[in-house]
């Protein structure tokens, strides 16, 4: 399926962009994170979070959104 | 449980202090509160190889910043006796020495707000899609990581 990334913080430097859409097969968090990492070897030498729908995804959680946040450590305050 | 609106945080730019006078101002028509607590952020000229930090320039996933808010606000609200509770962050860039991050807690008494502060302070740091890039005085940057 077809699935936007959208980029956040130091994350939009290291990929020069915000977002990009890319096709997956993976249906679960833990899935595109090792999908994620096989693609790119960005994804496995940072630390990243993914949301959906305005919420943290991780391990088994469906991937049900068209959109993913992929957040570096958040850094407000 | 009482349903409290999704409430929008953030302030563009730096946090003027007189909205800190007007906040405190604005409860005292609320005769049950006893007790407030504020936390002020402020942009430090933090020293980086040589280099003087001169701002932070913040960026967010705003819409979830706000969803985030909402929920730690609601389990704020069930932890402790909280009568009322005010969060506000930057957007923009935000200068040293200026306000960045305002968080407001008022209780019928001390207890409440001794006790909720730190909670709320703590939990919004951490889960709160907030990006920080500090600034320095010839306009290089890095990204900032919070201790």
């Amino acid at each position: 399926m077809k699935l936007t990334l959208k980029y956040h913080g130091r994350l939009t430097e290291l990929f020069g962009k915000k977002e990009e859409t890319i096709t997956v097969t993976s249906n679960t968090a833990e899935a595109l994170k090792q999908e994620l990492e096989g693609l790119d070897i960005r994804f496995r030498e940072n630390v990243y979070q993914l949301a959906q729908n305005n919420k943290i995804i991780k391990g088994n959680e469906i991937l049900t959104a068209f959109d993913v946040d992929i957040f570096p450590p958040f850094s407000g305050g | 449980m009482k349903e409290y609106k999704v409430k929008n945080i953030f302030i563009e730019g730096a946090i003027p202090p007189e909205k800190i006078a007007q906040s405190i101002a604005n409860h005292q028509s609320k005769t049950g509160i006893g007790a407030h607590d504020i936390f002020l952020g402020q942009v430090r000229a933090d020293e980086i190889d040589g280099k003087k930090v001169t701002a932070i320039e913040f960026s967010a996933q705003q819409e979830m910043a706000n969803a985030v808010c909402h929920e730690i606000r609601e389990t704020v609200f069930e932890k402790f006796p909280v009568h009322c509770m005010h969060i506000y962050h930057s957007i923009g860039r935000v200068g040293v020495g200026e306000l960045c991050f305002f968080v407001f807690v008022s209780s019928g008494h001390r207890e409440g707000v001794f006790e909720s502060l730190p909670f709320l302070v703590n939990e919004i740091k951490a889960k709160v899609p907030i990006f920080g890039k500090e600034i320095f005085e010839d306009e290089t940057h890095q990204w900032k990581v919070n201790k």
